[in-house]
């Protein structure tokens, strides 16, 4: 007969080793690229030959890569400004107002990230053609705002359902008008929020492959490039470049998640017990 | 009480079918500490929230010196409130705070931080000027909001059960900072409150409110010895209420005849014919006891139990023909002497002075 203890003790034991499986089955084949990335063999297969930057090198002097780079930002920046701004007027407006149709409006917010990819990317292509826009590089900031934009009001969304609602109240009772209360309160308020939606929703822009693919055309942006590469030859080049966009994406989510208040949790968790929420419901989102 | 200078007139409050507020009116002198008290749900903190402009009167109107507030948006206001959640702003310092109010009136921020750190350090805050509201206590944030209200030196503050969220010592000192500091300005007070301890300690004036009506209004000395109807009797809970029929009608007492014998009550100006029924009320700490009867009404009694609140203590007796308990509140030391236990038999006693009809001394 086991004791409760031990059965606590086991019971752990398999959390731990579940928790460590999923890790590695995600985190495998990165790690696998990053390694191999560094790997002086042309050919991705053990034993390794050799440690070489070289093929960093060869891609970063590669004028395609250079270029679907430069794309990738110039695209991921405005998006990302485009998706926080539009994402605290839906936030900010489904936390104020009281409107017909008001659950209607917040499904329809949030619908984007529950269409397949292939789908969006499809009707996406069929409606910018139709106004003449398929294949520019507007073609794809427009789509990335649409998937990113959900991402962003959720997130503020959540910062504004831990607002006192006496703190607008208390700023028109210090006769600040609703403007001016929206400058000096609300946006302050949300300031952490806003950050991290911005770093969240260029993450988002910068890794997005499968509407670029159907709306981007000669524009390519990096995602698109690699499988461009990918289709021509098996090159360890895919591996640094993988390498490279995998280290942005995730430095941009962890410095978007350190200021959503994830990262201080512990301090967080003292103030109020509603901040870490924020986090880690980012975190839902983003594995939508 | 001085000049009116807030007018309350004929003022509801409806939302949808529900009414919070039904044709109110009642003025507030300058310079008056006004305590508005009820339980939750009474219409108080509607009341305040129209003052401060935050909801509309659906019919009636409430004047600032006699300036109709009408459709005036909070932001037009002049009336700060404290608000019971204290609503600070957890991204600016406790000097920002402060001078919230006075940005907004576009006042240059040197002169805004000196006439903050006034305030603040009035209220014994000085020293917590650059730090985070977040990092203050209870007590030093309630400061902080009642310092970011009458920085502006405001004619009327409003408040919001501010004290609700402290503990009993902390309450028991702010609420002697409130009243001192309420003198010192001459500032009008609007307090919201439940609580019946700090209604009576401050005000001027307490309006006692139930289901969006004003049950009655004065000074808490005249609240306490004189309620004006049932409701108030109950809600303040220090008389027993009885019932008798009109036997004789002298010039300063009435004689009824009630379920425990013969009483007499303050004629007041009760006009009741003979045979009339009324209810009247008995102060408790009015009522002797002892072993033989002290004054002229009186009844045998069996006590029951009771309590002790502060140096007061509280006894229930219970009386045959009647459903409530008696209530007597005495000193301690009387109570010490009596050496009466719980389950002995005693008689209660008081004389006319201390029984009255309702609404017979308004």
């Amino acid at each position: 007969m086991m004791s409760g203890n031990g059965m606590l003790k086991i019971g752990r034991w398999f959390g731990w080793a579940y928790t460590g499986y999923t890790f590695l089955f995600i985190l495998a084949p990165i790690a696998a690229s990053l390694v191999f990335s560094f790997n002086a063999d042309r050919f991705p297969s053990l034993p390794l030959k050799g440690f070489t930057t070289d093929w960093y090198g060869g891609t970063f002097t590669d004028p395609l890569v250079i270029e679907a780079f430069q794309r990738s930002v110039m695209v991921s920046i405005p998006v990302a400004l485009l998706s926080t701004i539009l994402g605290f007027c839906a936030a900010y407006c489904d936390f104020r107002f009281e409107f017909r149709g008001k659950s209607l409006f917040g499904l329809l917010m949030l619908l984007p990230p529950t269409i397949p990819a292939v789908i969006m990317g499809l009707g996406m292509l069929s409606y910018l053609s139709r106004i003449n826009l398929a294949g520019e590089v507007w073609a794809v900031l427009i789509s990335h705002v649409v998937i990113a934009l959900p991402f962003a009001m959720a997130m503020i969304r959540l910062r504004l359902a831990q607002m006192d609602a006496a703190l607008e109240e208390a700023s028109w009772n210090l006769r600040a008008s609703p403007a001016q209360t929206l400058w000096h309160v609300v946006l302050p308020f949300c300031k952490q929020s806003l950050v991290a939606a911005f770093l969240i929703t260029a993450a988002v822009s910068f890794d997005e492959f499968a509407v670029a693919w159907f709306v981007s055309g000669l524009n390519e942006t990096v995602p698109v490039r690699v499988l461009v590469f990918l289709q021509g030859q098996v090159s360890p080049v895919i591996n640094a470049i993988g390498t490279a966009v995998f280290t942005s994406s995730i430095l941009l989510v962890a410095i978007g998640m350190g200021f959503s208040g994830m990262g201080k949790a512990k301090r967080a968790a003292a103030d109020s017990p509603a901040q870490p929420a924020g986090g880690a419901v980012t975190n839902n989102g983003l594995s939508l | 009480m001085t000049q009116a200078l807030v007018e309350i007139d004929r003022v509801s409050k409806r939302f949808g079918d529900y009414t919070a507020v039904t044709e109110t009116s009642f003025s507030i002198g300058q310079g008056e500490f006004l305590a508005i008290m009820g339980s939750s749900g009474c219409g108080k903190t509607t009341m305040l929230r129209m003052l401060a402009g935050l909801e509309e009167p659906s019919a009636g109107e409430i004047r600032l010196e006699g300036c109709s507030q009408k459709g005036l948006p909070p932001w037009r206001r002049e009336l700060p409130l404290v608000w019971q959640s204290l609503a600070l702003f957890p991204f600016l310092s406790v000097l920002d705070n402060v001078g919230f109010g006075l940005k907004m009136r576009g006042v240059a921020k040197a002169e805004r931080d000196r006439r903050s750190l006034a305030w603040l350090h009035k209220l014994e805050l000085g020293e917590f000027a650059s730090r985070n509201v977040m990092q203050l206590s209870g007590g030093q944030r309630q400061r902080v909001a009642l310092a970011r209200a009458l920085v502006t030196e405001p004619k009327v503050l409003l408040l919001d059960e501010p004290l609700s969220a402290l503990d009993a010592h902390l309450s028991v000192r702010m609420q002697a900072l409130l009243r001192s500091l309420q003198r010192e300005l001459g500032i009008t007070f609007v307090y919201v409150t439940h609580s019946q301890t700090e209604a009576f300690s401050m005000a001027d004036r307490v309006v006692i409110m139930s289901r969006g009506k004003v049950e009655q209004i004065g000074s808490p000395q005249a609240i306490y010895r004189h309620p004006a109807n049932r409701f108030v009797a109950e809600f303040i809970g220090n008389v027993t209420i009885l019932r008798g029929s009109v036997a004789e009608a002298g010039d300063q007492a009435i004689r009824l005849n009630t379920a425990t014998g013969g009483m007499s009550v303050s004629r007041g100006n009760f006009a009741g014919a003979h045979g009339a029924q009324a209810d009247f009320y008995v102060n408790a700490d009015q009522i002797a006891i002892g072993d033989e009867p002290r004054h002229e009404n009186h009844v045998r009694a069996r006590f029951l139990s009771h309590k002790f609140i502060g140096n007061m203590v509280t006894l229930f007796l219970e009386v045959p023909g009647i459903d409530d308990d008696l209530k007597v509140i005495l000193p301690e030391r009387t109570y010490d002497c009596l050496g009466v236990q719980p389950g002995d038999s005693v008689v209660a006693s008081w004389p006319a002075a201390a029984a009255h009809f309702f609404g017979g001394t308004a």
